[in-house]
């Protein structure tokens, strides 16, 4: 049992040279009882004499007791641990409750067929049987119960060491996933559901292009950035471009999000081409204003100040989103047909305003140009892809240590226990004595 | 050389009398004070004046005569000696441990050797002296005078002690001596190995004596304060015992109080009354009660 204990840091084990101290504080202080020289050893005969070994025993008892706080010291230093559970070379089904209500009954028993041992993705879970599992397929789902299982999955499998293979069987949202994933310490094989229509998925944005001046090509990098981190976290279908402005194909113009960079507005014969619902989101031409900055308050912007461009004031069949605090508009809002135009009255440039640059910036984007029942499928049902599950291989593996727990808490309350013993017992021998 | 006269000691009880009570027919007559008085009532002899002798004494009607000072001796009104007997064996070495610049038992008896032995010489008393080891036996004849007791002092002041109390059957001779018309100072421990101590009592007192048991004790006996595994050991024999002293205080106690419960029952029989002082009391205290409970006793 205890060939399995490990440390986390071997260097705390030096610790262990202090155990030198008790042991030569028992060599300096060894002695067999004080010695009191009397004029008539007859009048003590009769009291029980002591036998060297129980003053040595007090003595003994005490080194071990100090040594046994030195090394539990050590140890504390050190870190030791216990191994995680050890699970057989059995194969384990790690199944999220989303998954159970997704599936049919079939799919249920094919996977208490394939697998020995099968787990709810949910704190402390045992191992479970048809039956509970079929039970927990009743509970009516609720949609706020999708739950975030990265962290289970990361914890579980920190704690028990696999033989087997792993399997995580889960549904396919995002939601299921978080954004935050660390890596997991084992392989997993992924099992993902697709449990809404096909036709849902199909409502969110594929395609965005970014049409902007060439000298305007470090502000565009800004939207690549965000559109890719949009991806990789809330719409995993998104395909974007990036063209100059002046080569603008009507195909492209005909995109779900156009992003127009440019010193010239898009003109109304590029307007009339476009016939697809498509959502444009263009800034401000001209020059930087002369004026100073002023101050707005975006979503998800709570200190931000911009350059709000004159020639904005001419817009005036638009609607206003945002406005300053002076009633100049600074984000206006047209529709042609099935065409949504996004005016911003500066720029997504940093001389302008700083909201390229902050690391909201692909929420807010992605806020300004969904439609109220896209964002819903943006944030609830967006899709995740297998290929997009960091998968553990080998070379990650090797910077996760082994799962094991920590014996701290332990450790810490038998050093008190000791400490406390060998204060008493020292105490009592230092009263005696005087 | 009076290192062992405490000034305050001797101011407290300087003026205080030695008396020997009165232990055979006609042996002791009441109070020997004869020298306080003056001259002595019955004529003994003359002898050269010595420097040192009161000029009181002079005979000055012999020294018409002759042109040479003589001094009238007389004839003692109790021709008592006075023998301090000093236990030299190691255990008078024991020194109270709580108190470790106190006197040490020997010390302790020393000074109050020097103290009696004050009043004795200056009641004209002859005061001797005998310290008992078994490794040797200092014997200081008795005599009267000054000189004699700061010639006591000295010897006094070279004594050692060491070893045992010797067996009584190896001093039959210094004994002998005691047993003559004498008042005898026992100042010990009276702890003993195996029954020397009291067969030295026992014939000490067989003759015409007068014995004054005077037994030293300290705090650390009387009060065992000791505590945790200490090992005693025995300052004669070098034998030692290790015992928890906590435990072992109970037992102690009452092995003294049996101790000394023996030896009062053997004194009283030997008709020795036994004075305790305690080493760390002080001293002009403990001989002020001394003398006058034996004043008390007298009358």
């Amino acid at each position: 049992m205890l060939s399995g204990l490990s440390v986390f840091s071997p260097v705390g084990l030096w610790a262990l040279i202090a155990l030198a101290i008790p042991v030569l504080i028992h060599l300096f202080n060894r002695s067999r009882g004080r010695l009191v020289r009397i004029g008539h050893i007859d009048l003590i005969r009769q009291a029980r004499r002591l036998r060297v070994t129980e003053v040595k025993l007090a003595q003994w008892l005490l080194l071990l007791l100090r040594l046994g706080i030195f090394t539990l010291a050590a140890l504390v230093l050190a870190g030791l641990a216990r191994p995680g559970l050890q699970s057989s070379e059995s194969t384990t089904a790690y199944v999220s409750p989303a998954w159970l209500r997704a599936v049919p009954p079939a799919k249920v028993d094919e996977l208490l067929g394939r697998h020995e041992r099968v787990l709810v993705l949910q704190p402390e879970s045992a191992p479970l049987s048809k039956d509970l599992l079929n039970e927990i397929r009743q509970i009516p789902p609720q949609t706020s119960t999708i739950r975030n299982i990265w962290p289970l999955l990361a914890d579980r499998l920190s704690l028990e060491h696999h033989g087997g293979a792993v399997d995580v069987y889960a549904v396919d949202l995002l939601a299921q996933f978080g954004s935050s994933r660390p890596a997991l310490p084992t392989a997993v094989n992924w099992n993902l559901a697709q449990p809404l229509s096909a036709a849902d998925s199909q409502q969110l944005p594929g395609s965005a292009v970014v049409a902007f001046d060439m000298e305007r090509k470090q502000d565009a990098e800004f939207f690549r950035a965000a559109l890719s981190s949009l991806k990789a976290h809330r719409i995993p279908d998104l395909t974007w471009e990036m063209v100059d402005s002046q080569d603008i194909t009507p195909q492209q113009l005909n995109s779900d999000w156009l992003i127009h960079l440019s010193a010239n507005a898009l003109t109304a014969e590029q307007l009339d081409l476009i016939n697809t619902p498509t959502t444009v989101l263009m800034d401000a031409t001209g020059e930087p204003p002369k004026g100073g900055l002023q101050y707005v308050t975006l979503p998800f912007y709570p200190f931000s100040n911009f350059r709000i461009s004159g020639q904005s004031q001419g817009q005036n069949d638009a609607q206003d989103i945002v406005k300053t605090t002076d009633g100049t508009a600074v984000l206006q809002e047209q529709t042609f047909g099935s065409t949504r135009i996004l005016r911003f009255n500066s720029r997504f440039n940093p001389q302008w305003s700083s909201v390229t640059q902050q690391a909201e910036f692909p929420e807010l984007l992605l806020h300004l140009m969904l439609s109220d029942k896209q964002q819903n499928l943006a944030f609830n049902d967006a899709r995740i892809r297998l290929s997009q599950l960091r998968q553990a291989d080998a070379d990650q593996v090797t910077d996760i240590p082994l799962p094991r727990r920590s014996l701290q808490s332990l450790l810490m309350f038998l050093l008190v226990l000791l400490w406390v013993t060998e204060r008493w017992l020292s105490e009592r021998k230092q009263h005696e004595v005087r | 050389m009076e290192r062992f006269i405490d000034p305050r000691t001797l101011a407290r009880v300087k003026d205080l009398p030695l008396i020997a009570k009165t232990v055979a027919d006609g042996f002791l007559h009441g109070l020997q004070q004869s020298h306080q008085r003056g001259v002595g009532i019955e004529f003994s002899q003359y002898r050269q004046y010595e420097p040192g002798d009161p000029l009181s004494r002079i005979d000055w009607k012999l020294f018409a005569r002759s042109d040479r000072y003589f001094v009238r001796e007389a004839e003692r009104e109790s021709e008592i000696s006075m023998w301090f007997v000093l236990d030299a064996s190691a255990s008078m070495n024991l020194t109270s441990e709580s108190q470790p610049d106190s006197w040490s038992k020997f010390e302790y008896a020393r000074h109050l050797l020097a103290t009696l032995s004050y009043i004795g010489q200056k009641q004209g008393d002859h005061v001797g002296m005998l310290a008992l080891s078994s490794e040797r036996q200092q014997l200081f004849p008795p005599a009267s005078g000054e000189r004699h007791w700061h010639r006591l002092l000295q010897q006094l002041a070279r004594l050692e002690s060491g070893h045992t109390f010797p067996d009584a059957r190896a001093i039959k001779a210094t004994i002998e001596r005691l047993q003559k018309n004498s008042l005898v100072f026992i100042i010990s421990d009276f702890y003993q190995i195996s029954n020397e101590l009291h067969e030295f009592i026992t014939q000490v007192s067989a003759g015409h004596t007068e014995v004054v048991a005077l037994q030293l004790q300290c705090d650390d006996e009387l009060q065992f304060p000791y505590k945790g595994a200490i090992r005693f050991e025995d300052l004669e024999t070098g034998e030692q015992v290790l015992v928890s002293a906590g435990t072992a205080r109970e037992t102690w106690l009452k092995a003294l109080e049996k101790h000394q419960q023996q030896l009062r029952r053997f004194l009283r029989r030997q008709r020795i009354t036994l004075t305790t002082i305690n080493i760390n009391q002080p001293m002009d205290q403990a001989l002020y009660d001394f003398l006058i409970s034996r004043q008390k006793a007298q009358r």
